[in-house]
């Protein structure tokens, strides 16, 4: 190799990364790595280190580092439609030999309605199998984000400390939506502290988090899609207006849940 | 430059063929390979080639390994079994919609002849 960036080098084009909002960790290395072959060709033609950095960068075009992010955690969501249709095909086969030896038998509409119990299960379990990262809002309509992912002041106690979620701001009894489907892994109530909040784990990577709700309409251990109302937006706990506090963890660790939240 | 929906339907394709070839390939590689292999005429935008191999992955179609290159890390994609079936019969598709795409450009002249 002709020329390799040094580890300073390598922190600022990090860096650069984040300032462009890149947060979604599958992309993260990979995207260094194309910047600094980029920056690495480019230097080697005799461009300054910096000037070869934004170059590198604006070839996303505006805000592409977002959007390839955005774009890369839809279509990674998307239900696989090979599955869906095999399933469907298998059931619709066994589903119609069984309709049909059914038709001859006194107890035609108990036993369909057995056949229709059995395609809604395995929808059921084909939509466990998929494993959602968070992908939509958890409020419907646009967000008023009234406090962002990161270190603050906090509202009441005036400490500084890290704000492990995001702050949207809603009227009492807004819907409050899973933003993917997963089991309901804790339904707890903090009087000093998260209020009523839940936790929904979404598969062995992705938990999420929402807190302050005046109502909680889902149980331990239940199962969700995604969508799912799962409570109504409060003012509980430590908290000073109704907002949503919603969290995304990744593998435990509280990350910043703007880039799950689709435009 | 073609137009976005013209690459759209190809850019799976591609990649997938890319990986038949060569093996293995990292992202920066694939964009490199394919602006000089087409003379500059065609270029992957990395807003596209990024999500179409995390797509691919998802799928089972590639597999990524990642390793380490210098001070940093790089995800090499290669193609799984399912990955090769796909790319062979998707060039077989492709190549025959080129020949299609021919005899409507360039229609034979009317009439048997007899």
């Amino acid at each position: 190799m002709a020329l390799e960036l040094t580890h300073q080098q390598l922190q600022y084009i990090k860096g650069r990364l984040s300032d462009e909002g890149l947060h979604f960790n599958p992309l993260e290395e990979e995207l260094l790595d194309h910047l600094c072959c980029a920056v690495e060709e480019k230097m080697a033609s005799g461009t300054d280190f910096y000037v070869a950095c934004e170059e590198a960068i604006s070839a996303f075009g505006k805000d592409g580092i977002q959007k390839l992010q955005l774009q890369t955690i839809r279509l990674i969501n998307q239900k696989s439609q090979r599955m869906k249709i095999i399933s469907l095909a298998t059931i619709i086969f066994f589903g119609g030999l069984l309709t049909n030896q059914l038709l001859q038998s006194p107890t035609v509409a108990e036993e369909k309605e057995e056949v229709e119990i059995a395609i809604f299960e395995t929808d059921k379990i084909l939509d466990q199998q998929e494993n959602d990262p968070p992908s939509i809002q958890p409020l419907k309509g646009q967000l008023k984000v009234s406090s962002a992912f990161g270190m603050r002041k906090h509202p009441v106690s005036k400490k500084k400390r890290l704000h492990k979620g995001i702050d949207l701001r809603a009227s009492k009894g807004t819907p409050v939506l899973a933003t993917a489907s997963g089991t309901v892994s804790k339904v707890r109530h903090h009087k000093r502290g998260w209020g009523k909040h839940i936790y929904i784990k979404h598969d062995d990577t992705y938990t999420t988090f929402y807190a302050h709700l005046s109502e909680i309409k889902v149980a331990e251990g239940q199962q969700i899609n995604k969508g799912t109302v799962i409570g109504l937006v409060g003012n509980s706990g430590v908290s000073t207006a109704p907002h949503l506090h919603y969290g995304v963890l990744k593998d435990g660790q509280a990350i910043d849940p703007a880039p799950f939240l689709n435009p | 430059m073609f137009s976005k929906e013209l690459l759209k339907g190809t850019l799976k394709t591609i990649v997938l063929k890319l990986l038949a070839d060569k093996g293995r390939m990292y992202g920066y590689e694939i964009t490199q390979y394919v602006k000089m292999q087409s003379e500059g005429r065609l270029v992957l935008t990395e807003g596209a080639l990024y999500p179409t191999l995390h797509k691919l992955e998802k799928e089972g179609l590639v597999r990524a390994e990642r390793q380490q290159v210098g001070k940093r890390m790089r995800k090499y994609y290669h193609l799984t079994l399912a990955g090769e079936k796909a790319s062979n019969s998707r060039m077989a598709e492709f190549e025959e919609f080129l020949q299609v795409m021919h005899l409507i450009i360039h229609p034979k002249p009317q009439g048997d002849g007899s």
